[in-house]
């Protein structure tokens, strides 16, 4: 992590959430990421390591706590401003990519713009569409419909739509679980990258130990050893 | 505008699906427009050529069938009256009288043997050529010329009744001297001809070499020869030696257009022939096509039923394909909601497809429509042709 993650991008003061009618609660007494900050979640299945992701994302609502992202909160708004702050702050990636069949691996690029009405689709942001694909190894293929792009040609089409509106929180969801080895370390590279030059920070769920060390911070779920860094508790009950 | 370019592109991904419901929305939306379209022009365009044609005789039987074939030049041939009749009207004094004579074909047109005031109470113009004057010659309507790529100048033959009928008419040939403006009539698709031309198709009139005497039998009778040739065709030089056997007044004629001076003289002639033992009957056409219209918009009534199930039907297939296709597009749904979309843009997205699927239907059936109603008079007449 570099020297300048020191002010807090993301806070999470005593959050609780549980499923309706499930015996499950998640519990995450405070947790903060800086900015450059590359944080790992691990943990076995079903110990909420993605419900923590889509609660930051605003796709679930907490029962207690405060969320804020880039000094903006999450909690405690409507829906339209949780999708709003969404567009605005958050990029995805996930693991099964999740690229619209019908859309070029361009257009997936561009899709949050198109996802945003009050954002409009410049040169400038074509350009930089443009810079992603080439910056992530893509550029000959931006004509490509999904279906004619291979496993890691998609994650990296995945990784440019997450990365397009320069994000202030990056989460990942499993972002190399359908990749080789080699497509692995070189998708993570690529987004320490892009998180180190946007001064964004990363929220990674992984099974993937091998890569653990690369990251500034490690939180396990299942042992509630939370970090190799003390800047952040999670707790799970 | 992203939604749409979205749902452009969608569209254009799944393209055979789209091209269906397309095809499907259009097909629904035409059927009722060019059936609508068809019917008005062909009830129009037979209810202006019964409206134009004050009275019509004919030998009694169906009065149907003697319009149809008077006026449209369709349909089964009524039993023929004969020229008494025509010289009867004549002699009334109460109307110009117009004989038709409608039995042969040439070319696959109808060949109406008339006289020259048919040419003129149809108030014909000439593409080119000139109205036929002499045994022999016919004036094309503008279709049957154009199908045949026929021109003054150049001929045809008649066709025989019966190809297997050895003593029936053999065939005529007929010298094209005029073509036809194009009337949006019947007219377009007959051959005009005088009606002494159509009794020679018949076989009632011929012309044939000079009889040579081969002999004379012990007890004096002069015997012809067998070789005699007859002419299939009328020329100048053989034109003279066309003759009639029979008495004129028994010449057949299909139907007689009456034109009335005044409106009593209409009343008298229809009176004249209103007695129950007259051989011949005297109809208005306009009254008995209107009948003939108000039995096809009752049928066009149960067409419209019939298209309006079918059109439910079809709607409740397309409502299903996009309610599955909805299904199938969940986890795209999905991903836009976690991208940020707002609340409605799944909704916008599909009903944008809709609208476009919707408006390309319509544009399907419009052009449907305009070429049905550009195409409509040849359409009546093929669509009407065989029902009448």
């Amino acid at each position: 992590m570099s020297e300048t993650a020191s002010l807090a991008m993301i806070s999470v003061q005593d959050l609780a959430f549980s499923y309706p009618k499930a015996n499950f609660r998640l519990q995450v007494p405070g947790l903060k990421l800086a900015a450059r900050e590359k944080v790992a979640i691990v943990g076995p299945s079903g110990t909420g390591k993605t419900t923590l992701l889509n609660l930051l994302a605003g796709l679930l609502i907490p029962q207690h706590g405060k969320i804020v992202i880039d000094d903006s909160p999450m909690t405690g708004l409507r829906d339209a401003a949780r999708r709003r702050l969404r567009r605005r702050k958050l990029g995805f990636v996930f693991q099964d990519f999740q690229l619209i069949p019908y859309l070029t691996a361009y257009d997936n690029i561009l899709h949050p713009y198109r996802l945003d009405p009050d954002a409009r689709l410049t040169a400038e942001v074509r350009q930089r569409a443009a810079a992603l694909a080439e910056a992530v190894g893509v550029s000959d293929r931006l004509k490509q419909l999904p279906r004619a792009l291979s496993q890691g040609e998609k994650q990296r089409v995945a990784i440019c739509r997450a990365l397009i509106r320069s994000p202030r929180l990056l989460l990942a969801d499993e972002a190399t679980g359908n990749l080789d080895p080699e497509n692995k370390t070189l998708i993570l590279e690529l987004l320490f990258r892009r998180v180190e030059d946007d001064g964004a920070a990363l929220l990674a769920v992984t099974h993937d130990h091998g890569l653990l060390d690369r990251f500034d911070r490690v939180i396990d779920f299942a042992d509630f050893r939370h970090s190799l860094n003390t800047t952040s508790e999670a707790q799970h009950a | 505008m992203p939604s749409l370019y979205l749902a452009l592109a969608y569209l254009r991904y799944h393209w055979l699906k789209s091209l269906v419901m397309v095809l499907a929305t259009g097909l629904i939306l035409a059927v009722p427009l060019v059936t609508q379209s068809l019917l008005t022009r062909s009830q129009e365009l037979m209810t202006a050529r019964a409206q134009t044609t004050p009275l019509l005789l004919g030998r009694q039987g169906s009065a149907m069938d003697l319009a149809i074939k008077a006026l449209y030049f369709q349909g089964q041939a009524p039993q023929p009256a004969s020229m008494a009749t025509v010289d009867q009207l004549w002699d009334t004094g109460y109307a110009d009288i117009i004989p038709l004579h409608i039995r042969y074909r040439a070319g696959g047109a109808a060949v109406v043997g008339t006289s020259l005031d048919y040419l003129d109470f149809r108030d014909f113009q000439y593409q080119s050529g000139r109205a036929f004057s002499l045994i022999g010659e016919v004036v094309l309507g503008s279709e049957v010329a154009r199908k045949l790529e026929l021109a003054p100048g150049q001929s045809l033959v008649s066709q025989p009744e019966n190809l297997f009928d050895l003593t029936a008419s053999y065939p005529l040939q007929l010298d094209v001297v005029g073509v036809l403006e194009p009337t949006g009539s019947p007219d377009d698709g007959a051959i005009f001809t005088d009606i002494k031309t159509s009794w020679i198709i018949q076989g009632i009139g011929h012309g044939h070499d000079d009889v040579i005497a081969a002999g004379v039998t012990p007890d004096g009778v002069i015997v012809a020869n067998a070789a005699q040739r007859q002419f299939a065709r009328i020329t100048d030089e053989n034109r003279a030696s066309f003759h009639f056997h029979g008495d004129p007044e028994g010449y057949p004629v299909t139907a007689v257009i009456a034109l009335p001076y005044d409106h009593k003289s209409k009343t008298i002639l229809r009176g004249l022939f209103q007695s129950p033992d007259s051989s011949i009957q005297a109809i208005q056409p306009a009254p008995l096509i209107g009948q003939l219209m108000e039995s096809l918009f009752r049928f066009k009534a149960v067409l419209d039923a019939v298209v309006a199930v079918v059109a439910l039907a079809a709607l409740f297939a397309l409502g299903l394909a996009v309610f599955l296709s909805l299904q199938l597009r969940q986890a795209e749904m999905r991903t836009n909601y976690q991208l940020g979309a707002d609340r409605w843009f799944s909704l916008r997205l599909v009903s944008l497809e809709l609208l476009l699927l919707l408006t390309g239907g319509v544009a399907l059936a419009a052009l449907a429509w305009l070429t049905a109603d550009a195409l409509v008079g040849e359409l009546v007449v093929l669509l009407i042709a065989p029902v009448l």
